[in-house]
């Protein structure tokens, strides 16, 4: 007894030791606990398919193979952590292209757009009119015209 | 309390999962910080991993051999007591006791003040653990190279009486809350690099 609760007040503290000095692991986004546990070696995914081993290991061992229902939480556990069948992860492999294709146009759009309107000179960036499909001349178009001939004619008189 | 009251609750698969990390980091943890503390503490050669013990305790609680009644979201937070509990246990069992040396330490070797008069001080105090050669070595190598890292171990070191909180080192170095944070978790994993695959080599994941 003595020594267990020497335990507890052992585990306490350390407990608090942790929190003061590393913060709390709940307060870690899934993100972060990712790269906690990166840092110490541990691939999420493998952990994952390593301890749902275990658990079915158990399950079966004390239950399955005993002809017992294997309890509700265990059960659940296990459900959530069985690894990605074959079928999910070419789902996922494929889901996951996509997405990858489709950010990969987003931004080699969006960075097309981005050079044009950079590179253009000013002047080609307002609107312009082409003459060259344009059938008639207006009025005004004439006036300057002739204008122009009228220039020319002139000069060459002279 | 009964023992539906883990059953009752519910989680999504994503909660889950998110659980057995939570629990492996902690395991991580407590792991990386006995092996780091001094001649006196012991070094996990229990064989098992941060894997094995966060898998034990799911499977404790999977098989309602833990009482559990709070609200969900105090389940995490139990159930890390739960290991770090069952990891303590684990690694002051005379056959797991290996000095530093290599010399055995029986359990009873422990060097406390367990007189009724006084309360003896965990070796796993924060001040304790502060003051240990070792421990401090792994620290100091760990924060080497990062000033901010630096500043936040002496603060929390210049605390006395109590475990210090996240707003009282911020605002005693004048800095955000958040900051502080960022530099808990920093430091976590640091520490979590900090030689781990010496114990690693001896256990799966």
């Amino acid at each position: 007894m003595k020594k267990k609760n020497e335990e507890n007040h052992h585990a306490k503290s350390l407990e608090e030791s942790l929190e003061a000095l590393f913060g709390r692991e709940e307060d870690l986004t899934d993100a972060e606990l990712d790269e906690e546990l990166s840092a110490c070696g541990i691939d999420p995914a493998e952990l994952q398919a390593k301890v749902h081993k275990q658990l079915l290991d158990y399950a079966n061992h004390h239950y399955r193979t005993l002809d017992k229902d294997v309890p509700v939480n265990l059960e659940k556990t296990l459900r959530a952590l069985r690894p990605p069948s074959a079928a999910e992860k070419t789902k996922a492999a494929v889901r996951s292209a996509e997405n990858l294709v489709g950010s990969f146009l987003d931004i080699a759009k969006a960075k097309s757009s981005e050079i044009l309107s950079h590179a253009l000179p000013a002047q080609t960036r307002q609107p312009q009119f082409a003459f060259r499909n344009k059938k008639e001349l207006s009025a005004a178009d004439k006036d300057l015209l002739q204008s122009e001939q009228k220039d020319v004619d002139s000069s060459e008189t002279s | 309390m009964d023992r539906q009251g883990c059953s009752k609750l519910s989680m999504n698969d994503t909660e889950y999962r998110r659980l057995l990390k939570i629990l492996t980091a902690r395991a991580c943890r407590v792991l990386k910080v006995a092996t780091s503390y001094g001649e006196d503490w012991l070094l996990p050669e229990s064989g098992k991993s941060p894997a094995d013990f966060a898998a034990e305790t799911l499977i404790r609680w999977g098989t309602d051999q833990l009482r559990f009644s709070g609200p969900p979201e105090a389940l995490p937070g139990f159930l890390m007591t739960v290991m770090t509990n069952a990891i303590i246990s684990t690694l002051r069992r005379p056959s797991v006791k290996t000095g530093r040396g290599g010399k055995m330490t029986p359990a009873d070797e422990f060097t406390e003040d367990t007189s009724p008069q006084s309360k003896p001080e965990s070796p796993f105090d924060v001040r304790s653990l502060l003051r240990d050669d070792a421990f401090r070595t792994a620290l100091n190598e760990c924060t080497a190279d990062d000033k901010d890292l630096k500043e936040y171990v002496e603060v929390v070191e210049m605390f006395e009486d109590g475990i210090p909180a996240a707003r009282d080192i911020a605002s005693l170095l004048d800095v955000p809350v958040t900051d502080i944070y960022n530099r808990r978790k920093k430091l976590a994993r640091r520490l979590g690099k900090h030689g781990f695959t010496e114990s690693r080599r001896r256990s799966q994941v």
